[in-house]
């Protein structure tokens, strides 16, 4: 039943690209793409729920592709993953079919309903796949069709640039990936094999596996130093595009992680998660430190995306460190903290990023400096950006809240174990983890803060108006969501628990977990009841104009800033920016009274220039040197042949 | 019987808060070799303040209005949760089984 629900899932998600180009001239169904992509994914969500929460196991058997085995099979943990797709997915496509119509027409807006639906399904078949060739196909495609995507919204010199850093890192990181599968040969066939293969690996074997699946799946997911690609490619794409790739495509280089280290190998030494911990704890600094100085908006979500990711790493390592030391206990929460971190940062980013996509739909712009004042204007965007806003920093009865409180957790619980050095460095991670979110809640409140409260800073913020019903309705589904997580999170953590008990031999969900869904239900109750009692409590109110230090006439410009909002952090931390500023004020001859004034500021610090340019100049350098063997001559190429062909037979004849 | 000492924990909390901060403003003003006010000017302060209507400006949203009222309730919430009794009794209400009140959430480790 379920098996063959999840084969029509499949066929009717397939079916959109070819339902879109068949309709496309036929004006009446031009809503039929959505509505069909999104019955699609309620299938797929009923699917991935039966196989999450009942844990029912299925295979599609697709096809013998020449010597390769291509198969989905959905365990416990695929059909996590494919909950996670489905259910922000469908949210997102609900958004789109207002959102698309609006800013596309004619091929560009059949190209995004053509590929959004490939994009999914690749996806799918990375997060479902049980040969290593169905998932390295999956794997490639995700990030073709991602490309794809991009693409659409123009291709400029600047644009061009970007999607080439993205393919070519993508490229290098599926490089690594196919090696980690190409070390489980002659055993490289499906899952199963590889797991029973890999119990009788070499430890040097192994590690070269973790460490080829740790560099392959960190560049896609995006952490410091591999995250160069996506401040540069999530902020170009269209916003409903951007939602999808931070929110799940992200999320499937967790999922490649976590089926190679826990699954396959099972854990190994703790220097493991020592490596995990640091990238982790690397990413989520720099991650929000960058993001809290910059004031465009989808940038700022990427770089946020690199700090989440950066949280989830930290309760990987966790979990790796804890497996070491043979805690299981501890280590099934840290790796339940993480998956159920993955899933909250699904919600609350794609969240985010339609919210961005909704502000710019409503003033086309995306720089925080140009907003202010849109909560008055767009209430209900306002209102569920606020409560993103509040999940993605952490507070409680959201559901960010809920992944890393268990995270820290976890962490003070790394003190009682009795090696020494895991015992020093969990708790000193737990301390990262609380500046992490600090930082995090400094950055929100002023994208909040600027972008929603106070006065607009522009006529277009002035003149922005609520965006169109779906677009609503995507946001607001999302928004129930993160508070539904938030207050109620004993129905995922308890499937998670039972998915890592799956995956980590001898494990149980402490009573921490179990404790937390307990009492958040009657926290939530009171802080309810308090608010509504003292706000039902009416008092006499005057409406007045904000108090301007007795000045007349209040200026939207003595309003503060999202530089100047940022500008203590950014100073505390100078040595991270290494800011290089310039200061032009024209007449240069009276400082006090100039006919202009403008400032720049721009971070020098950047693994671009430190890290990879000394790279690439060798590579290009190598390029030039080996073009003497390209010399056009055909005597020489004819050698060329002959002396391969000679050093082959003397291989054959030693061999 | 908890669900008492509780609310009385809590109560408390909102009765002698602002007495915590008339003694330190009148041990500064010891410090500083002045006077000082009464320790019990603050409670005077807020019933005043209690009494006066609410300037609303005009670009206020709903966050304007709702910030205060949420920041009291969650302190008054989070003030209920701080656990009254020592932590190894929590400790060793898991070991025997026993289910945890909400109160013991921020203690520490009671793992396997």
């Amino acid at each position: 039943m379920t098996q063959v629900a999840f084969s029509l899932f499949l066929v009717a998600t397939l079916s959109v690209p070819v339902v879109t180009l068949i309709s496309r001239r036929w004006t009446k169904a031009r809503a039929l793409p959505a509505v069909l992509l999104m019955a699609s994914l309620a299938t797929g969500i009923a699917v991935a729920g039966a196989g999450f929460w009942d844990g029912q196991r299925f295979t599609v058997e697709v096809s013998q592709v020449a010597s390769f085995s291509f198969a989905l099979s959905v365990d416990r943990l695929s059909a996590f993953f494919l909950l996670l797709i489905c259910s922000v997915s469908l949210p997102v496509i609900l958004y789109s079919s207002s959102y698309i119509p609006r800013h596309y027409s004619g091929a560009r807006r059949d190209w995004l309903w053509v590929l959004l639906p490939l994009f999914l399904m690749s996806m799918v078949l990375v997060v479902t796949a049980s040969t290593a060739f169905a998932f390295l196909f999956g794997w490639e495609l995700m990030t073709l069709f991602s490309a794809g995507l991009i693409v659409i919204d123009g291709d400029s010199e600047e644009r061009r640039h970007n999607i080439f850093i993205y393919l070519l890192m993508m490229h290098a990181g599926a490089a690594a990936v196919i090696g980690a599968f190409l070390l489980f040969l002659p055993h490289a066939g499906n899952f199963a094999e590889m797991r029973a293969s890999a119990t009788l690996m070499t430890p040097a074997l192994r590690t070269a596996v973790f460490l080829l699946a740790f560099v392959g799946f960190g560049t896609k997911a995006g952490i410091v130093p591999l995250h160069l690609w996506l401040p540069r490619a999530h902020p170009i794409a269209p916003s409903p595009v951007s939602a999808l790739m931070s929110g799940i495509m992200l999320k499937t280089a967790i999922y490649g992680l976590v089926r190679f280290a826990f699954d396959f190998l099972g854990g190994g030494p703790s220097w493991w998660g020592y490596l995990a911990l640091l990238a982790g704890g690397v990413s989520g600094l720099l991650g929000v430190l960058y993001a809290i100085s910059e004031h465009d908006l989808k940038r700022l979500l990427a770089y946020h995306s690199v700090e989440n990711i950066g949280i989830i790493y930290l309760g990987l390592g966790a979990a790796l460190v804890f497996m070491a030391n043979h805690a299981a206990v501890w280590a099934a929460l840290a790796l339940t903290a993480a998956l159920l971190h993955c899933l909250n940062h699904a919600i609350f980013k794609s969240l985010l990023f339609l919210g961005a996509g909704a502000i710019s739909d409503a003033t086309h712009t995306l720089d925080l400096e140009e907003l202010g004042g849109l909560q008055k204007r767009m209430r209900l965007t306002g209102a569920v950006f606020l409560i993103a806003c509040c999940s993605i920093v952490g507070l409680p009865l959201f559901n960010g809240f809920v992944s890393e409180w268990l995270t820290f957790r976890s962490f003070l619980a790394g003190s009682e174990l009795t090696d020494l050095s895991a015992a020093i460095v969990l708790p000193l991670a737990a301390g990262v983890l609380a500046l992490i979110g600090g930082l995090a809640a400094a950055c929100f409140a002023k994208v909040y803060g600027v972008a929603f409260l106070g006065r607009p800073r522009s006529h277009e913020a002035e003149s922005a108006n609520e965006v169109s019903w779906p677009m609503q309705a995507g946001m607001l589904l999302l928004a129930v969501a993160c508070v539904a997580i938030g207050i109620f999170p004993g129905m995922v953590l308890g499937s998670l628990g039972a998915l890592t008990e799956e995956l980590i031999p001898g494990a149980a969900l402490p009573q921490a977990a179990a404790l937390l869904s307990a009492v958040l239900p009657w926290i939530a109750l009171f802080v309810l009841v308090l608010v509504a009692g003292m706000a039902a409590f009416k008092r006499a109110k005057k409406l007045t104009a904000t108090w301007a230090c007795g000045l007349p006439g209040l200026d939207e410009r003595m309003q503060y800033t999202s530089i100047a909002f940022s500008k203590p952090l950014r100073k505390v931390f100078s040595q991270v920016y290494k800011a290089d500023r310039t200061l032009n004020v024209i007449p240069a001859d009276q400082p006090y009274f100039p006919a202009s004034i403008s400032y720049r500021s721009v971070r020098t610090t950047s693994f671009e220039r430190l890290l990879y340019r000394p790279g690439v100049d060798a590579i290009v350098a190598a390029a030039y040197r080996l073009r003497r063997l390209q010399t056009g001559n055909i005597q020489i190429y004819l050698l060329y042949i002959f002396a391969a062909l000679i050093a082959l037979l003397m291989f054959m004849r030693w061999v | 019987m908890i669900w008492a000492m509780n609310a009385v924990q809590v109560l408390l909390l909102i009765l002698l808060a602002p007495l915590v901060r008339g003694v330190i403003a009148r041990l500064k003003a010891r410090i500083q070799n002045r006077r000082g006010a009464s320790v019990w000017r603050p409670y005077s302060d807020v019933f005043k303040l209690f009494r006066k209507e609410d300037l609303v400006p005009a670009s206020a949203s709903f966050v304007f209005r709702l910030a205060p009222i949420v920041l009291f309730a969650t302190t008054l919430v989070v003030a209920a949760f701080v656990p009254l009794q020592n932590s190894f009794a929590g400790c060793d209400a898991v070991s025997e089984g026993r289910p945890l009140r909400g109160s013991q959430l921020n203690q520490g480790p009671t793992g396997p």
